[in-house]
């Protein structure tokens, strides 16, 4: 009796909680006026607390919606899931990662094209000496925040081991840095592929002998960009070759860190969004896509060291601000997926080179 | 060609059985088998009919990364197992005080996530470790942590406990007559469990064995945090799959020759289980021996081990209560905060309550009925092989091959990739080895004899099945609840894939945080997530002892 008992409460159980879940399911509330779209899904990697944000702030403005926003965990992770579900795709707008993910989602006709309708968005900036285009020439994206390139160190290590500030990207081939610079792996990351670019772009045919350098101070590549931040804090290792925001928001949390804009030049790397093709919301999509290019979203995002694209909405002489920002910046280039594309091999095979024979010389 | 036919008679003539065998076979074809056949067939093209060369050396590369695989999965078995079983007999044979205590403290690190655990060495062990520090104030400079030795010291924090419980419930399958009989003819209690006891147990052993060594070849998170530059065959994949510029034929001939390695092992394994496969026909409880000496030293030892294997957990707990914590002994500064944050957000918590009430009852009904099959379906158990699969292949592989195959499936509502049903098929598909491999182990100490005698006394299979199956079945049983509990709420890689509006869990959440650099938040919602698993471990042990 007993056996049977537990059987059937084994039984309940799972049937219970597969009627609690299926319950669960996100039920359409009341219709938004006009379209009668009220659910919009979002993917992106962005940090919880500003989509959390986001989505409070949107909702708020169109009652009865609910926005999801999905974090599949990490750009590339993202767009792979996006690519996964072409057929019949569940995201309505892609946000974040930068335009080197963007133009490969378009190359697989992921994307459609929208031009946003967001009062004084402008589709192309100055950022220092070079201009930045913020929209793809045909709206299949736009970028809504800016960071960029350039060496994150962790002061308390640099001390222990009586190490100088790196100033420079070719400062980080010196071989006193032996085994203490950390980078992303620059196929897997486009944080990482930014900076290697960013070397083409500075250093022209020189550039792979400064790889070579650098990689023999690598003790390895990470496979996560957003971990390099995270070991540099703690001082597991001096410096990391990354992004300045990440490691602006551990400065800010209180850890040992400072970020250089390498003197040799730095690249503006972007965060982006888009719309999915065949989205099933697209009008909410749409309004979403203005909504952040809005200039209540561009302040909300350098709340949380988001630099706004958009001039004007913030005093010049906070240090979010672009122009603060870039005051004392040595070269700004902007990215160039021409010169990207036209090195990939060259990229491929000298970085697939390296990782696969990392710590077998 | 007589099997054959017996076979054929078997599958035709109805029986509630069979029934359940196809429902278990067509939800493992349905939603691994074809899913990946999908994914690699579709991709053969890519492999086969691209002009490009594998990039130079890619052979060598290939049995480079292989060697390295095998390597940290023995290193890792071999010392998982040469702990784990001393310290099954110590807490199953000696009576010693607070026995569940120190099984339920060796525990925890098999509820904390994997990635946790790493984070956890590197407090301890890392470049700025704790341990490290203390270590350069005599002068001594301990070996970076990023690489095999790591590597190894997080997968047998993690494996030890897993092989620790399967050894335990393999003792509690010996009995008492033979260790009796053994003593009475003047063997020593010692004598007793080399020569009785361990050879009894050898079947959960080579089980423990498999497991851990299965889990470190598939394990995604150690080698990407703690690796370095020591390249595994799971990272390979991994790295390869998710990313816009590399190779993408490699993923797939990693994860072909995957396959074939572990098909090869499981291969090996049940050719040496079945050399191992001792029944007996009587079996009066557990036998243990009052040793106060023993006893005394076996308490001692399980103080030291469940200290050393505790550690980096108790970092975590102090980080969960920390501010930043950055080349130093303690955190900057103590806080609740965390918690308060953690809590705030009951979602998670809830979500991840209602999947560990879904697919741990799904796991294990899956579980008992392909047990069941391998050991009454000859003809089914090359089904066996492919249960191995979410072993190696990383979940994340899994995750796609869900969503390019069901894109168009709709629920009406909603669509099934976009449902919580996918996530559910996900972790159930992912967890199934893990469950099955512990009641299959359970099924191979069952008395045929008794069930044949069920037969000819004019009982039904089922009836057969409930009233002499069954019972046995339970120590294997309530092991699989526990570790079935475990791994569902640690899963990772597919949830991250698949998760569906609404759903966040407990571990995407410190997923996230943990991303954002935000560790302490992370640990605090780690230690909620040990704690809901031990309350779940709890009452399971409860209601156990309360049938018995």
């Amino acid at each position: 009796m007993m056996k049977r008992f537990t059987l059937i409460a084994l039984f309940t159980a799972c049937a219970m909680s597969m009627f609690a879940a299926g319950a669960q399911e996100v039920a359409p509330t009341a219709a938004d006026a006009g379209h009668g779209e009220t659910e919009l899904v979002v993917y992106s990697t962005i940090f919880a607390e500003y989509a959390e944000a986001m989505k409070e702030g949107f909702e708020a403005l169109h009652p009865g919606v609910t926005v999801n926003v999905l974090n599949p965990g990490g750009t590339e992770a993202m767009f792979k899931k996006l690519e996964s579900e072409a057929a019949n795709p569940q995201a309505d707008v892609v946000h974040a990662g930068s335009m080197i993910n963007y133009q490969h989602a378009i190359e697989m006709g992921l994307l459609e094209p929208y031009a946003p309708q967001a009062p004084g968005f402008k589709s192309s900036i100055a950022v220092g000496d070079s201009r930045l285009d913020l929209s793809h020439p045909e709206d299949y994206y736009h970028v809504w925040s800016l960071m960029f390139t350039g060496i994150m160190y962790n002061q308390q290590v640099l001390d222990r081991y009586n190490l100088p500030v790196p100033r420079t990207y070719k400062d980080l081939a010196n071989p006193v840095y032996k085994d203490q610079i950390i980078s992303a792996n620059p196929l897997k990351s486009s944080t990482a592929s930014s900076n290697v670019v960013a070397m083409l772009q500075i250093y022209g045919n020189e550039a792979p002998a400064i790889w070579e350098g650098i990689n023999e101070n690598l003790p390895y590549y990470s496979g996560s960009s957003s971990r390099i931040y995270t070991l540099v804090s703690k001082g597991e290792f001096a410096l990391a070759i990354g992004l300045s925001r990440p490691a602006l928001v551990a400065m800010n949390e209180g850890y040992p860190v400072g970020f250089v804009f390498p003197a040799d030049g730095s690249q503006v790397y972007d965060n982006s969004m888009a719309l999915v093709k065949n989205a099933k919301h697209p009008n909410l999509a749409k309004e979403f896509i203005d909504y952040i290019l809005s200039d209540e979203m561009q302040l909300k995002g350098s709340e949380y060291l988001y630099i706004p694209v958009k001039q004007g909405v913030m005093d010049p002489s906070l240090p979010v601000s672009l122009e603060s920002v870039t005051a004392d910046m040595g070269t700004i280039y902007a990215p160039d997926p021409a010169l990207a594309e036209a090195n990939r091999d060259l990229i491929q095979d000298t970085f697939g080179e390296y990782i696969r024979t990392k710590g077998t010389k | 060609m007589n099997d054959w036919r017996l076979f054929m008679k078997k599958v035709f003539t109805f029986s509630w059985f069979n029934l359940a065998y196809a429902i278990a076979t067509l939800f493992l074809v349905v939603f691994l088998i074809v899913p990946i056949i999908r994914l690699f067939t579709g991709s053969f093209t890519m492999v086969f009919g691209s002009s490009e060369p594998l990039p130079a050396g890619f052979f060598s590369y290939l049995l480079r990364v292989t060697g390295n695989t095998l390597n940290m999965a023995l290193m890792t078995t071999v010392i998982a197992v040469l702990i784990a079983v001393p310290l099954g007999f110590l807490i199953a044979k000696l009576q010693v005080p607070g026995a569940a205590v120190f099984l339920g403290a060796l525990s925890v690190p098999l509820i904390t996530p994997a990635f946790i655990s790493s984070f956890a060495t590197i407090i301890l062990l890392g470049n700025s470790g704790v341990i490290t520090m203390f270590f350069e104030l005599f002068g001594i400079h301990l070996p970076s942590i990023y690489g095999l030795r790591g590597l190894v010291i997080t997968q047998v924090l993690h494996a030890m406990p897993y092989a620790l419980l399967l050894v335990i419930t393999g003792l509690k399958t010996v009995p008492r007559h033979l260790e009796e009989a053994s003593i009475s003819l003047g063997n020593s209690a010692l004598k007793t469990q080399f020569s009785i006891v361990l050879p009894y147990i050898a079947p959960h052993i080579l089980m423990a064995a498999l497991m851990v060594f299965l889990t470190s070849m598939g394990d995604v998170g150690g080698p990407l945090i703690i690796g370095g530059s020591y390249q595994v065959i799971s990272t390979e994949i991994y790295n390869n799959f998710i990313t816009y510029m590399g190779d993408e034929r490699i993923p797939i001939i990693f994860g072909a020759w995957t396959l074939i390695l572990s098909f090869l092992m499981l291969f090996i394994v049940s050719r040496l289980m079945k050399l191992t496969d001792v029944k007996h026909r009587f079996r009066i409880g557990q036998m243990t021996y009052d040793r106060p000496r023993a006893r005394r030293l076996a308490l001692v030892t399980l103080i030291v081990v469940s200290f050393i294997f505790l550690a980096p957990y108790i970092a975590i707990v102090i980080q969960s209560f920390g501010t930043i914590w950055a080349y130093d002994w303690l955190p900057k500064e103590f806080t609740t905060n965390n918690y308060v944050k953690a809590l705030s957000d009951i979602l998670p918590i809830r979500n991840t309550i209602i999947l560990l009430l879904t697919v741990t009852p799904i796991l294990i009904i899956l579980s008992v009925i392909f047990a069941h099959m391998f050991k009454n379906r000859k003809m089914m158990r090359w089904v066996n092989y492919f249960t191995l699969m979410p072993f190696t292949i990383p979940g994340v592989i899994i995750a796609v091959s869900l969503l390019e195959s069901y894109a168009g499936v709709s629920l009406g509502r909603r669509d099934l990739i976009a449902s919580i049903y996918i996530l559910i098929i996900a972790i159930s598909i992912r967890r199934l080895p893990f469950v099955l491999k512990i009641i299959e182990a359970g099924f191979s100490k069952i008395d045929d004899s008794q069930q044949e005698a069920a037969f000819s006394l004019g009982a039904t299979e089922v009836k057969a099945f409930f009233s002499v199956i069954l019972p046995q079945l339970k120590p294997a049983i309530s092991m699989a609840v526990i570790i079935g509990m475990i791994k569902v709420v640690t899963e990772l890689s597919s949830s991250l894939m698949l998760n569906p509006p609404g759903w966040r869990t407990m571990s995407l959440y410190i997923a996230y945080f943990v991303e954002e650099g935000f560790i302490s938040r992370a640990a605090a919602m780690g230690i909620v997530l040990i704690v809901i698993v031990g309350i779940g471990t709890a009452i399971s042990n409860n209601m156990k002892e309360r049938n018995q």
